[in-house]
């Protein structure tokens, strides 16, 4: 017994510290993207990249070890599903702060000057979606009666994202960038809009996973 | 002497068949070994069988008269029939087999205490029914108390985990204190054994059973259990065991099963959602009637031709 009570607070430290290097990779990737838009492709970009890619590479890691704790005896199978559910969930956040930072190190996405602030504001809004998420998921381990509260905030984040997206996908394709241009863009404007969808999931998922436990 | 061995194969029996219904979710969802659940299980079981089996035993030595020979019968009959029942995957109560095949016994010597009969069958209508009522209870009871402590996804996890193995342990003492009287209260009357001994003797061969046989009832009882969320399936086993208990204080033994169904369907009561489909159900009230009639046929039958070729 106390061999399995141990494996829980081994299984609590690791999905903690899973988070905070999902935290690290969000971190970077703002840092990251604002310096390109700042930049462009410079070598100081590159650095972030790599420590993006390192830490999305860190929690994939967490992640396994964390799946394969959860398998072998810890926890009751609902709590376990739930667990592997929201990890899963989450990890396509630092999945796509990474991806977008790859597209950007490697297609070179041309940004112009004019889409700036709005791509600045873009960023920034799913980020905070990021934030609201993590704050969620802290609630869920000290709080859970109050997860539900941070939903509309991450649906309002959402949909200002939507907006925004939708704004710049109609200024670039009205522009007079070259059409292989406007595509790229196109596609790193949804990437990035991407996020906050991701946040919204994650957060339905939370609420369930609080609700559930009321009983 | 040779006579108690139908009663040890009875108490085997039993033993494999109903530790899956006090640990069988604890298990099959690998929250605790196999072997860790045998052993609380025995441990309690036993507990249970020392210390509150003789009411049962007082009930069982009352409802008719038996010699050795027949005490045997009735032993191997009902066994036979919980075999049966087992194999064609039928709800089966050893209580009703071992009724059953004292009723037959208890005619085929010409003396049957119908009121205590009465009472015993009273008490069958009223195990799925009290569990029920009290899943209700405590869901409704307990549930408003883990609402108020508002308890995170690991402190709820934790809670409800050792609520469970609490829960299992309670439900094996009431297992032992309710059914050893199944296993070797036909041999008290005869006077064989003194009520001590075959509390002793019946918890040591429900024991045997557990440890040797209840692995693969446990996984296949407790699977279907953990498809209720934990903390229904802690509210099932608790009612279970808080209704078999008092059936033990009472000295009536009853199918711990029956119990477990009445649980999921009080469940189902206060969710508002049907718990046990209809074929189950069917199974159940097919089981709860054919049971005692096939033990009664049999230990007849046995009775009558041991008699036939001079045995009885």
């Amino acid at each position: 017994m106390s061999l399995f009570f141990r494996r829980e607070k081994e299984v609590r430290a690791l999905i903690k510290q899973y988070f905070e290097t999902c935290d690290e990779a969000l971190e970077q990737f703002e840092t990251g993207v604002r310096c390109y838009l700042d930049d462009g492709p410079c070598e100081k970009f590159r650095e972030i990249d790599g420590r993006i890619h390192a830490a999305e590479s860190r929690a994939d890691d967490l992640r396994r070890t964390i799946e394969k704790s959860l398998y072998s005896r810890s926890l009751l199978p609902e709590s376990r599903g739930d667990l592997l559910g929201l990890l899963e969930n989450f990890d396509k956040m630092p999945n796509l702060a990474e991806t977008i930072s790859f597209m950007l190190d490697t297609q070179k996405v041309p940004v112009p000057a004019e889409y700036r602030e709005q791509m600045v504001r873009l960023v920034e809004v799913n980020v905070e979606a990021y934030h609201l998420v993590r704050k969620m998921v802290d609630k869920l381990f000290t709080d859970p009666d109050s997860v539900g509260d941070a939903v509309a905030s991450v649906d309002a984040k959402e949909s200002e994202s939507d907006k925004l997206e939708g704004k710049l996908i109609r200024a670039v394709f009205a522009s007079e960038l070259d059409g292989c241009d406007q595509i790229r863009l196109r596609e790193l404007i949804q990437r990035i809009g991407d996020l906050s969808d991701s946040a919204e999931n994650v957060a339905g998922r939370l609420e369930i996973i609080s609700l559930k436990r009321r009983i | 002497m040779w006579q108690l061995v139908s009663g040890a194969y009875l108490g085997w029996a039993l033993g494999a068949n109903d530790a899956s219904n006090v640990f069988g979710t604890a298990v099959a969802s690998r929250m605790l070994r196999f072997w860790t659940a045998a052993l609380l299980c025995c441990v309690f079981l036993f507990l249970g069988a020392v210390l509150g089996g003789a009411a049962g035993m007082h009930t069982y030595s009352s409802l008719s008269k038996t010699t050795l020979n027949t005490a045997f019968i009735t032993g191997l009959v009902a066994a036979l029939t919980v075999t049966v029942m087992t194999w064609r995957q039928l709800p089966v109560s050893t209580s009703q087999a071992v009724v059953g095949a004292l009723i037959a016994v208890g005619l085929f010597h010409g003396k049957l205490e119908l009121g205590v009969l009465s009472k015993v069958v009273a008490c069958w209508v009223g195990t799925p029914i009290g569990a029920m009522a009290f899943a209700v209870f405590f869901y409704l009871v307990v549930g408003r108390l883990f609402n108020v402590l508002n308890l995170s996804v690991f402190q709820y996890d934790f809670v409800v985990r050792w609520c469970l193995v609490l829960a299992g342990s309670y439900g094996a003492y009431a297992l032992g204190a309710n059914n050893v009287a199944n296993v070797t209260g036909a041999f008290v009357g005869p006077g064989m054994l003194t009520p001590r001994m075959a509390c002793i003797l019946g918890g040591l061969s429900i024991c045997l059973g557990v440890i040797t046989f209840s692995r693969g009832v446990m996984m296949t009882v407790g699977r279907g259990l953990v498809k209720l969320d934990a903390f229904s399936a802690f509210i099932v086993i608790l009612a279970e065991a808080v209704t078999v208990h008092i059936y033990a204080v009472v000295g009536v033994p009853v199918s711990t099963s029956q119990a477990v169904v009445g649980g999921v369907l009080g469940i189902g009561v206060v969710k508002g959602v049907r718990t046990v489909n209809r074929r189950v159900l069917t199974n159940i009230v097919l089981a709860w009637l054919a049971t005692p009639v096939i033990a009664f046929v049999l230990a007849y039958g046995a009775c009558y031709l041991g008699r036939a070729v001079g045995w009885l």
